[in-house]
C-alpha cells in the first residue's frame, strides 16, 4: 500500500472512530531516499507528494514534518502522552 | 585496530556447514537425484531437525506432518529445502543485536532474511536461473557487518560525520575509517567459508559501488532486492538509506515504468505469510 491509496483509507478508517482533522495532531515522518532515485523510482518523495495533496484536500494540516532527504527515520509514538519521537541516524531524538 | 586484526576476527562466527554447500552444489545439477539430497541432508541433525521444523510450520500449511527430509524434498522441491538449509546456518550469525548499525536483536536477519526472498522473486521475474546462488547471496551479502559492528561502534562518530556531514555513502565511510568495508569483508568470510568465486563477487559488489558489478546480472538483482528492502524498512539500521542505488537496474529489468511500485507489491501480497517464516528462525 502506498500513500495514493493508504492514506484515504488511514483517513476514512479515522473518520469512521469519528476523528475530525481539528482532534488530531498530525506529525508527518518519511520520505527519504536513498542517493540515486530519481523520478519514477523516487517512492519517499513520490509518497511525500501525494499524501500532502491527500490530506490538504480533505482538511487536515500536518503541524510537523520530517520528510526527504537521503535518510531513515523512526517515528514513535507515546499513546498515554501522546508525545511524537522522530529519530533520525547521527542526530539526537526530536520530540514533538 | 587495523585491517588484519578485523579480519582475524572471522573465526568467532558460526560457519557455514560443510553439508549446505554440498546441497547447493547438488542442486545445480538438472538431473541430480531427491534421494541423494536428501540422504546428504540427513547427514546433519541441526539441518534435518530445522527443515522438518519448517515445513511443518503455518507458512507451508501442508495437510499432514512430514517426518522425512526425503519427503519434504519430494513435496517442497529441491530449491526450498537448499534455502531453508542456508536460511538456518544463516541466521546464528545474522540475528544477533548490532549496536554499531542500530540493529536490535533479529533486525539484520529481517533484512537479510527478505533481501533473499525477494531476489528470489526479482530472479524468477528476469528469468534468471540461478536462483539459490541468487536467493544465498542476498541472504548472506551484509555477514561483514556482523564482524565490523563493534568496530562501527567504536568509531560511529567519525562515520557518522563523513555521512551526515560530507555527503559520504556509508561503505565508503566504512572503508575510509575502518580501512575496510563490510561488503568487502563479507566477501573474505564468503572466502574462507569456500563458497564459489560468482558468490565472493557478488557480495563483494552487492552495493555497485562506483559502478562495480554493474555489468553482472547476479550483482544487480540482490543490489535491487537490498535496496528495496532497505526502502520498505525492513530490519534498517542507521546505514539504512546511506548507500548509493543504481537506477539503472530498473532498466536493465525492463522495470523502469513503476517497477519498483510492482516489486513491492508483489513482495507486500506475500508479506504476513513471509514475516512468519522470517520470524520462526528466531525462535530457533
Amino acid at each position: 500500500m502506498f500513500a495514493d491509496t493508504g492514506v484515504p483509507a488511514f483517513l476514512e478508517a479515522a473518520g469512521a472512530f469519528g476523528l475530525s482533522p481539528g482532534q488530531a495532531k498530525v506529525v508527518v515522518a518519511g520520505g527519504g531516499q536513498m542517493p540515486g532515485q530519481s523520478g519514477e523510482s523516487d517512492i519517499g518523495g513520490r509518497n511525500s507528494l501525494a499524501l500532502e495533496g491527500l490530506m490538504t484536500d480533505r482538511g487536515w494540516h500536518p503541524h510537523h514534518r520530517s520528510v526527504g532527504g537521503k535518510l531513515n527515520r523512526t517515528l514513535k509514538l507515546e499513546i498515554a502522552s501522546g508525545k511524537n519521537r522522530i529519530q533520525i541516524p547521527g542526530q539526537t531524538m526530536e520530540e514533538i | 585496530m587495523n585491517k588484519k586484526q578485523i579480519v582475524s576476527a572471522i573465526r568467532d562466527l558460526e560457519p557455514i556447514p560443510e553439508v549446505a554447500l554440498q546441497i547447493m552444489e547438488m542442486s545445480r545439477d538438472p538431473d541430480v537425484a531427491i534421494q541423494d539430497v536428501a540422504t546428504l541432508a540427513s547427514h546433519d541433525t541441526a539441518i534435518t531437525a530445522n527443515t522438518l521444523r519448517v515445513v511443518n510450520s503455518a507458512y507451508y500449511g501442508l495437510k499432514r506432518k512430514i517426518d522425512s527430509v526425503k519427503e519434504a524434498v519430494i513435496l517442497l522441491g529441491i530449491d526450498t529445502i537448499v534455502q531453508l538449509v542456508f536460511m538456518q546456518a544463516a541466521s546464528v550469525n545474522l540475528k544477533r543485536e548490532m549496536l554499531g548499525y542500530n540493529l536490535m536483536e533479529g533486525d539484520l536477519w529481517k533484512h537479510s532474511a527478505a533481501s533473499a526472498i525477494l531476489a528470489n522473486q526479482i530472479a524468477e521475474n528476469v528469468g534468471y536461473d540461478e536462483i539459490n546462488l541468487i536467493f544465498t547471496a542476498a541472504l548472506l551479502k551484509d555477514m561483514g557487518k556482523v564482524v565490523l559492528n563493534q568496530h562501527v561502534a567504536a568509531a560511529i562518530e567519525d562515520i557518522d560525520n563523513l555521512v551526515h556531514k560530507l555527503g559520504y555513502d556509508y561503505l565508503e565511510a566504512e572503508k575510509e575509517v575502518l580501512g575496510l568495508d563490510h561488503a568487502e569483508l563479507g566477501s573474505l568470510i564468503a572466502k574462507q567459508w569456500h563458497f564459489s568465486p560468482q558468490m565472493i563477487r557478488i557480495i563483494c559488489d552487492h552495493h555497485l559501488t562506483g559502478g562495480r558489478g554493474i555489468e553482472h546480472d547476479d550483482t544487480c538483482i540482490v543490489h535491487l532486492a537490498d535496496a528495496v528492502c532497505s526502502m520498505m524498512g525492513i530490519g534498517t539500521g542507521s546505514d539504512g538509506m546511506a548507500y548509493g542505488f543504481a537506477d539503472e537496474v530498473l532498466q536493465r529489468f525492463n522495470y523502469a515504468e513503476n517497477g519498483l511500485d510492482q516489486i513491492i507489491m508483489e513482495y507486500g501480497q506475500k508479506r504476513e505469510e513471509i514475516d512468519a517464516l522470517i520470524d520462526s528462525f528466531l525462535m530457533s
